[in-house]
């Protein structure tokens, strides 16, 4: 799946990167990228719609024991959504400097949409996963070498008995 | 030989703060002594980074109304001595 959107999101890359060249390898006029924009928009609207499902099924097959590699799963779906983000706000910035020239861009409220959604999903996806977090590694390490803690089987019933 | 599992009070904390129902309370405590404490070796994963350490994961169904489906993940040290476990962080997902 992961390596799925990652191919999806190259293509689209590789697709919007060549709209910014021109034929003789300058940098493209706007009215060219604007031309071209109307053809990548359906594409990556697809890859958006793509990327908003893939929490869901990764999730899904979480809970159901098919992940194997928790921390190593969940860093490499946030690394595609962090290139789909970058990627969708060079896109943006390119939309603002056509407009600035001059040009009409009908798609730059949809474009604006995908960059909020793609960086939603990740707060949404980084908020979610069970991540390993560094930080309280270290302070349970203090913690454990000060002697704050005990066993766990008396914290757990301790902790079953607070809800009866 | 059953290893001894401790936890410390920030990950006692955290897991107080998740509210679980005492069924799922009572599934952890199944699976960390029923699995982990015996054969720690064949049930921890080691995680190179973002720090050196082991995980200990596993599935429950939960009881609710729809059940829910949850995934515990324990990050887990061993001892200097080698011969109890410490757990220094956890975490879930639920749906």
């Amino acid at each position: 799946m992961t390596e799925q959107l990652l191919w999806q999101l190259c293509d689209q890359q590789v697709r919007f990167f060549g709209t910014l060249v021109g034929p003789r390898g300058e940098e493209a006029s706007d009215g060219r990228f604007v031309e071209e924009l109307v053809k990548i928009v359906p594409a990556l609207s697809r890859l958006m719609s793509s990327l908003g499902k893939v929490q869901d099924v990764i999730s899904k097959a979480a809970l159901k024991g098919r992940i194997e590699k928790i921390q190593e799963t969940g860093e490499g779906i946030d690394g595609v959504l962090v290139a789909a983000a970058g990627f969708l706000e060079v896109v943006q910035t390119r939309c603002r400097e056509a407009i600035a020239a001059g040009y009409s861009i009908e798609s730059v409220p949809e474009i604006e949409r995908m960059v909020a959604e793609c960086r939603a999903l990740r707060e949404t996806w980084i908020r979610s996963w069970p991540f390993v977090d560094p930080e309280m590694l270290e302070r349970s390490g203090i913690e454990f070498s000060s002697g704050q803690y005990q066993s766990a089987k008396d914290a757990l019933h301790e902790l079953r008995n607070l809800h009866h | 030989m059953s290893f001894e599992i401790f936890i410390t009070e920030s990950v006692k904390d955290k897991i107080r703060g998740w509210r679980l129902s005492p069924y799922l309370i009572f599934r952890i405590e199944e699976r960390l002594y029923g699995e982990l404490a015996d054969h720690p070796s064949r049930r921890l994963q080691r995680l190179p980074k973002p720090a050196d350490i082991l995980q200990f994961s596993f599935c429950v169904e939960g009881k609710e109304e729809p059940p829910l489906d949850y995934l515990f993940v324990f990050d887990v040290a061993y001892t200097v001595d080698e011969e109890r476990l410490v757990i220094r962080d956890c975490d879930y997902l639920s749906g």
